[in-house]
């Protein structure tokens, strides 16, 4: 499978079972598989973005504080 | 694996962090062998003379002038002298690149427990040198050992970058994980741009985060295609940018 983006594309590698999964719903709505990919995504970040943030903020103010044990039981 | 200067004569739970090695305690001499109970920490443990001079000797050396003769084993083991009655041992363990204190024990010329004998009978026993539970704490520890070592790295390659503006400098963090820096100011903006290499995919993706923000990346940033004028390889590579205000 290829996702498309303005420069060039990749090739991911996912499952079969989801590879047409995700050919048959963007065949449902008149798309390409990989303009659909490219929401869903967009649309993941969007949904753990505070996730992500959180885990950054965590890490930073251990970081600050030099808390490298601290650091080792949430990162490992 | 040579430390940053920096980073050498910090203790680290159980390590005393060398240039080349760090210096441990075995935990059978840390439970049996009368040093202060005071915890398994390598800080705490200084307390204890013999472990002060363990430090004192080994920290620039990895062998001192003498050995321990006759050991069954036939590996070398260093002696510690100390002050007053206790003499103790040390070996070098190459493969780990720690320094471990094996044994401390009374000594008294000629006496029926001698130190020398006592060690030799711990060696003929196998329990003079680390064994498992020495090795998987030195294992677990790991984690804490990188993070502090991150944080004396990270600021010394952003330093780098930062004084060669748009060209990438390029370390291997810890001897573990090749990373790539490029930093480029325009006006009031720095674009900063870090390529991770994936080789060690578990661990780099679990630490990822914090080797994240250790360079400065504190907010969520974009992906990355080029650093410093190469492409970053994908099948290799994750690369990361983003952009701070001054």
């Amino acid at each position: 499978m290829s996702i498309a983006t303005k420069q060039r594309t990749t090739t991911t590698r996912i499952d079969e079972e989801t590879n047409a999964s995700v050919k048959q719903a963007a065949a449902l709505q008149g798309r390409k598989s990989s303009e659909l990919l490219r929401d869903a995504w967009d649309e993941y970040l969007e949904t753990h973005r505070e996730e992500f943030a959180a885990d950054l903020e965590v890490a930073a103010k251990l970081l600050r504080e030099g808390d490298s044990m601290a650091l080792a039981k949430r990162f490992g | 694996m040579h430390r940053p200067a920096s980073l050498i004569g910090r203790c680290v739970l159980r390590s005393y962090l060398c240039a080349d090695w760090e210096l441990r305690v075995t935990e059978r001499c840390r439970l049996e062998d009368d040093l202060s109970e005071v915890g398994p920490l390598f800080e705490d443990l200084l307390q204890d003379d013999i472990v002060a001079q363990f430090k004192k000797k080994l920290a620039a050396e990895p062998r001192t002038a003498r050995d321990v003769s006759g050991l069954g084993s036939g590996r070398t083991a260093w002696i510690v002298q100390a002050g007053g009655r206790r003499r103790a041992c040390a070996w070098h363990d190459e493969q780990r690149e720690v320094i471990w204190l094996l044994a401390s024990h009374p000594h008294t010329s000629g006496a029926d427990d001698d130190s020398w004998p006592h060690f030799r009978e711990l060696d003929t026993a196998a329990r003079l040198f680390p064994t498992g539970v020495d090795f998987q704490l030195l294992e677990e520890e790991e984690p804490a050992r990188f993070y502090e070592a991150l944080m004396v790295e990270a600021p010394g390659l952003i330093a780098a970058a930062q004084t060669h503006d748009g060209v990438e400098q390029r370390t291997t963090l810890v001897d573990r994980y090749g990373v790539g820096l490029a930093i480029s100011v325009v006006e009031t903006t720095e674009e900063r741009v870090l390529a991770v290499a994936t080789e060690k995919r578990e661990e780099v993706f679990r630490r990822l985060r914090v080797i994240l923000v250790a360079f400065g990346f504190e907010t969520i940033p974009e992906a990355a295609i080029r650093i410093g004028g190469r492409e970053i390889d994908p099948a290799n590579e994750l690369g990361f940018r983003m952009d701070i205000e001054h």
